[in-house]
Parts: C-alpha cells; sequence; structure tokens
C-alpha cells in the first residue's frame, strides 16, 4: 500500500495550527487536485478530486470517513473509499508543540488501488503521494504563518 | 527569392523535425552516415504518436521471421500490398519499402538498444492473395525496456497512455490475454513497472532514444518548426520557435520532416478530410505543421482525405495532455457479445475488422438530409460479455460505472441511448440468429482468420459471434478517432518530398504520417504505420547524409 508521511514545523503555537486544521474547509482546497467536497455530517464527507495515475488524469470520488479526531492530542484520523475508483486508504494530522511558538505538524497518508489491476495503479501512485502530501502541508503551513502575522 | 537569414542561430547537416518513430530513426541513420545532426520536438515530451501506439512493425520477409523458418517473399508480399494500395500508391514506393524493411530493421538491431520479436497478428486482410495469418505473422513487437537506461532523460521520454504496460506481444499470446486482460499477472507487471520497464509503443521510443542519446543526440524539445528557409529552390534550413522567440536552423544536408499528421488541426481537417475526427488518439501536437511547410513549397499532396480510423469512446473525466482521453475500441468491439448499431438500432459494419477498414462506414452521409448515417453510434452488449471480458478499464464482474448505459431489457436501454427501440430490438433479435448458425450473413464477421484473431477461441461455434441475450445489457457511445491523418507530400523513393512537378525538392525530406503514406487508403497489418515510417526515415537520412 503506497503511504507518505510529511513533517513540516509550522512558525504558529500548536492552538493556532490545531484550530486551523479544525475546519476542513480552509485546507481543503489545498489538496492538489481538489475540485469541491461535501461534508454529510460530521464525520463524512464527499470529495471530488481530479488527479494525475501515471500520465492519466481523472475525476474520482471518494467518500472520506472521520474515525479519529482528539482533541487533547491534537489528532485527526480518516479513512478513504473510493466512490468510483476502487480504492481505499486513510490518513492522519498530529499537532505536536515543539515551543511556544512552533508546532510539529504531521501529515501521514496512505492509499490502496483495488481491482484487479490495483497493483499496477500503486506502482503508478507511490511516486506522486510524496510531493501530493509535501505540497499540501505546506500549503496549510504557509496559510496558518500568515494568520498569525 | 530566398528568406536566407544573415546569421543562423544553429547549423548542422540534417535537421529532422519530430520524435516518433521516423524522426528518431533517420537521426540515428543521419549520425551512423556521417552527418552532423540535430533534432527538435514541438511538445516538451519525446516520443510522438509512436508511443501512444502498440509499437508493431509490420516487416515481409524479415529476417526473425527467417530465423523462425517462416517463409515470404516479394513477389507474395508485393501482390498483398497491390490489393492494400487499390492503385492510388506508386508502385516503386511500395517495391522500395518491401526491398528496405528487412535492412532497415537488421540496422536497427544491429546498432542500437531497440529488439523485436515475431508476433502471431495476421494481417489485416490474411484472405487476400499473399496475406499471412498468424501462424507466419509479418508483425514484429518491441520487447520491454527498461527507462532507466535512459538515466535523466527518461523524465523527457512521452508516457503512452492506453498501452502502457510492460508487456510483449508473445507474452500476450502465451497469457491468452488480448481477449482476456484479467490473465495478466498484475503483480509481476507492477513489479516490472517498479523496475523501470515499459512496453509497446514506449519501449519502441525509449530504445530508439537510447539510441539516440548514445550517439549524442538528445532532441531540442519545445521547440516548433514554423517556416522553412530556401534558396535558389533548395531548402536549407528552418525557421522554429522556442517560447517567444524565433530561431534559425540551418541544415545543409536536408530538412526531415517528421512531424505527424494534421489530426489536430481544425481548419486542415475541415479542407482535406470528407468526415470528422472529433477524438484524436495521438498527442495533441499534431496539427499539420510539417504539411503547411510542404505546402509553402508547393510540393505535391497525395492521399488527402485518408487517416488512421479508430472508432472510440471517452471516460469523462479522463485526460491527458489536458484533452480528453479517447481511447480505440480493439477488443470491446470484436469479442462475441456485443455489437456496434446506429441510431435506428441497426448494424452497419463488420465489428471485427481492422480498427482502420471498419472505421470507412462511419463517414457514410445520407444523400437526402446529409447526415451521417452511422453517428451517432453505439456499443451495445450484454451481461456475457462483462462476465468474460474487459471493456475499456473495467474488468470482468466489477461494478459498472455510470458512463456506461444499461438496462434490463435491449428496448429499455434505446431509449435511454436514444436508439430506435423497435430497430435495435429487432436487430438483436436478427445477430442472435447469425449466433445461431455462426455466420454473419451481413457483414462477415468472424469469417477469417483476422476476425478470430480478435475473438475468443473458447466461443463456438465462431469466436466472434456471441448472443446478446443476457440481461442488463449496456451500450457506451462512439466516437471517430484517429491515430493520425496519412495524407501529405508525396515522396520519392529516397523519402524526397516531390515538387508539384515530380521532381524533388532539393534539401527536403519527409517520414511518418506527415507524408501520403505507402498504404494508401487501407492498412497491411499490425505495424503498417510504423514500419514504414522507419523505412523511409532510414531512405531520407542516408540520401540526405549522402548530400
Amino acid at each position: 500500500m503506497p503511504q507518505v508521511e510529511y513533517k513540516n514545523i509550522v512558525n504558529a503555537p500548536m492552538d493556532a495550527v490545531w484550530s486551523y486544521v479544525s475546519v476542513i474547509d480552509k485546507w481543503a482546497p489545498f489538496l492538489k487536485g481538489y475540485v469541491k467536497h461535501e461534508e454529510l455530517n460530521d464525520k463524512e464527507s464527499i470529495w471530488t478530486l481530479k488527479g494525475d495515475v501515471g500520465v492519466l488524469c481523472r475525476v474520482v470520488e471518494m467518500k472520506v470517513n472521520i474515525t479519529d479526531w482528539d482533541d487533547d492530542a491534537k489528532k485527526v484520523a480518516f479513512e478513504i473509499e473510493g466512490i468510483n475508483e476502487k480504492a481505499t486508504g486513510g490518513g492522519t494530522f498530529i499537532a505536536v508543540s515543539q515551543s511556544d511558538n512552533e508546532t510539529e505538524l504531521t501529515f501521514i497518508l496512505e492509499i490502496n488501488a483495488g481491482g484487479m489491476i490495483g497493483p499496477v495503479v500503486n506502482v503508478l501512485m507511490k511516486p506522486m503521494l510524496k510531493p501530493v502530501a509535501a505540497e499540501m502541508a505546506n500549503k496549510i503551513k504557509d496559510a496558518i504563518e500568515k494568520e498569525q502575522a | 527569392m530566398t528568406n536566407k537569414p544573415e546569421k543562423w542561430d544553429m547549423e548542422t547537416d540534417v535537421l529532422v523535425i519530430g520524435t516518433g518513430a521516423a524522426g528518431l530513426t533517420s537521426a540515428i541513420v543521419a549520425k551512423d552516415n556521417g552527418a552532423a545532426v540535430l533534432v527538435i520536438e514541438k511538445s516538451g515530451l519525446v516520443g510522438g504518436t509512436t508511443s501512444a501506439s502498440g509499437g508493431a512493425v509490420w516487416a515481409p520477409c524479415n529476417h526473425h521471421m527467417t530465423e523462425k523458418g517462416i517463409d515470404d517473399s516479394r513477389e507474395e508480399a508485393l501482390v498483398y500490398c497491390k490489393q492494400i494500395t487499390k492503385g492510388r500508391v506508386p508502385e516503386e514506393l511500395v517495391e522500395k519499402y518491401i526491398d528496405t524493411v528487412p535492412e532497415m530493421l537488421k540496422f536497427m538491431e544491429d546498432t542500437t538498444p531497440l529488439k523485436f520479436e515475431v508476433a502471431t497478428m495476421p494481417d489485416y486482410h490474411p484472405q487476400f492473395e499473399g496475406g499471412h495469418d498468424g501462424k507466419d505473422s509479418r508483425t514484429l513487437g518491441p520487447l520491454t525496456f527498461n527507462k532507466m537506461e535512459l538515466g535523466d532523460s527518461m523524465a523527457k521520454l512521452r508516457p503512452n497512455p492506453t498501452m502502457g504496460l510492460p508487456l510483449t506481444f508473445a507474452e500476450m499470446d502465451e497469457w491468452d490475454s488480448i481477449c482476456k486482460p484479467q490473465n495478466v499477472d498484475f503483480e509481476l507487471i507492477a513489479q516490472r513497472m517498479g523496475e523501470g520497464l515499459c512496453g509497446f509503443g514506449e519501449a519502441l521510443m525509449a530504445a530508439l532514444y537510447k539510441g539516440c542519446l548514445d550517439r549524442d543526440i538528445d532532441p531540442i524539445v519545445n521547440t516548433r518548426a514554423l517556416e522553412l528557409v530556401v534558396d535558389d529552390g533548395k531548402v536549407i534550413g528552418i525557421i522554429a520557435r522556442q517560447e517567444d522567440k524565433e530561431i534559425y536552423i540551418s541544415a545543409s544536408k536536408g530538412v526531415i520532416l517528421a512531424s505527424g499528421g494534421f489530426e489536430w488541426n481544425e481548419e486542415l481537417k475541415n479542407t482535406f478530410l470528407p468526415g470528422e475526427i472529433t477524438h484524436p488518439n495521438s498527442p495533441p501536437y499534431n496539427e499539420g505543421d510539417g504539411l503547411k511547410m510542404a505546402m509553402s513549397v508547393n510540393a505535391k499532396l497525395g492521399n488527402m482525405t485518408e487517416h488512421w480510423g479508430w472508432v472510440s469512446m471517452s471516460i469523462p473525466g479522463e485526460e491527458v495532455d489536458g484533452r480528453p482521453l479517447s481511447r480505440g475500441s480493439l477488443t470491446e468491439r470484436a469479442l462475441p457479445h456485443v455489437i456496434i448499431v446506429n441510431k435506428k438500432g441497426k448494424r452497419f459494419v463488420n465489428e471485427a475488422a481492422s480498427y482502420n477498414d471498419m472505421f470507412k462506414p462511419f463517414w457514410e452521409v445520407n444523400e437526402n438530409t446529409l447526415e451521417y448515417k452511422n453517428l451517432p453510434s453505439w456499443h451495445v452488449f450484454d451481461q456475457q460479455f462483462h462476465d468474460k471480458y474487459a471493456f475499456l478499464t473495467v474488468m470482468p464482474g466489477e461494478d459498472v460505472p455510470d458512463y456506461i448505459l444499461q438496462a434490463d431489457t435491449i428496448k429499455e436501454l434505446a431509449e435511454k441511448a436514444g436508439i430506435d427501440p423497435e430497430g435495435l430490438a429487432n436487430e438483436v433479435e436478427k445477430f442472435n440468429g447469425y449466433v445461431e448458425k455462426g455466420e454473419d450473413p451481413d457483414f462477415n464477421r468472424g469469417k477469417d482468420v483476422f476476425d478470430h484473431y480478435w475473438g475468443d477461441a473458447d466461443n463456438k461455434p465462431n469466436p466472434s459471434l456471441g448472443y446478446i441475450k443476457k440481461p442488463p445489457f449496456y451500450a457506451m457511445q462512439n466516437y471517430c478517432g484517429s491515430l493520425g491523418t496519412k495524407g501529405g507530400p508525396r515522396t520519392s523513393t529516397d523519402a524526397q518530398v516531390l515538387h508539384m512537378s515530380g521532381v524533388p525538392i532539393p534539401g527536403l525530406y519527409a517520414a511518418g504520417n506527415v507524408t501520403a503514406v505507402v498504404s494508401g487508403p487501407s492498412y497491411f497489418g499490425a505495424g503498417g504505420t510504423i514500419g514504414p515510417a522507419m523505412t523511409f526515415g532510414y531512405l531520407a537520412a542516408r540520401h540526405a547524409a549522402k548530400q
């Protein structure tokens, strides 16, 4: 299963980071290929992404289900299930205070293509996950730091 | 009159425009014949239309056939080709092709990493005199190639959007995966991809690209040829555009046009083609640049109404190069339990015929309404098809996506698609009667070994014909695809572009889809595009290098 973990230091207090990450609407458009998302309830949402798989670009719809929202540990975990593509996965955001004005934000994302050609799709997706995670994490960092400025 | 500049920005002996099979073969051969070579490419990636293809080469009397003990002869091949070209191609051009393709292949395999093996594909009309079936195939398929050998240049190789798996034709046969892709060992394929292997057209182009890099030829990408530079009637270079500046490139021995067809140029299509191409299958850079340059020096044109037609379908949201991806129909139309119908619900073609030739009825026009008789049209299939075979990217047994229409009855399906319900119901009933007999008297589907090759050998009594009777029923709309146009400047047997007067234009050569191709209106067999492209690229380069 292709998995990526990306960490960066946000120059902001942990509460500010957590407050930002807790509002999905704020950072959702930072995900590469983001088209839209629709919240079904507190935990579930449908995401539409236009993403590259190898040389191809496809529109995928995914259901995201938040499985763990821990305000104390500053951690959000979620599961992903493909609607129009056979894929499952999940992810985690964890915020850890480093100092009064520094927070380590960790983003873990894993996704597994299913079906007969799943192994092939996974090979194509693997090199793409890290840049996607990095771009999103860096945009979140920039946005939080801009809010703090 | 001349448009020769006071100063050239780049100078070379032979300038090649385009990086498909014709272009890179030309570059390698020109270099090995002592010429300094530059290659320019309009897009940002190397590989041209060939990268998007199966990478096969149709080559009568080639050395791989000889090694396998397969009989062939010049005479047999010529007899066959004449029935394909229907008198619309100069005989000396066909003869030159037959005489040179074995030599070209041997040279390329001896001097580059490019390697082929005999496939088992029949000629596209094996029933014609001189035609070969799959047991003595004239089609060669490329071996897989490891892109890692390209080093940093790997990122410049154009990937294949629809036939990108690192597989060979022989493996597809061995695994019986042509009609049943579910037989492919996808874990093995994933492992190969992880190692850097590629297959089909991408493998062919990767190997040619490596051959170029080994000769210190690295195509200059994002450079579009705009205009020929002519002095005293001789082509001596070009004007090209790089980003927002124009540059002059001299070519003392010759300019070789290998820039593809014009299937992405609306004005040229409207000018020359008798029907629409709404969904080209090639990269969107084939805009007739080479054709326009040839026309500017009064080249003699030929075969302008023809293209490598391919009935295609489109999965909503799927894009490549920023444009909707057009997926050509191969097994989807040739396997049992599927037919193609027009809006009246009527079949109008042998669905299993070669993709180029079965396309022709799509452009038929009603003489009263001037509407296309067979557009729009649809693939119509049943659950038996879906139980056994893949349709586009949908594997057997997988959920059928919304973009494929489905219904519990044929009439209901017809209503959803906008097909005449009575017409479709009657046609399906008639077709099922043909299935019972194992014969299709309307269109001879399943009559020859070509149709059987693309059918299912396990389907009895005819590998091409299967009942459409198990619900649910499915429909998917077709579009006019094309792997490229195949009309352009006529060329000599040395691939020199001919002037309207019939004499060669000094300094100008052409090979591949930019030209009036050697197969004329039809198609010899799988690889009937790339084989001539490489062969006339080879001839052009040898002639130019000697100037």
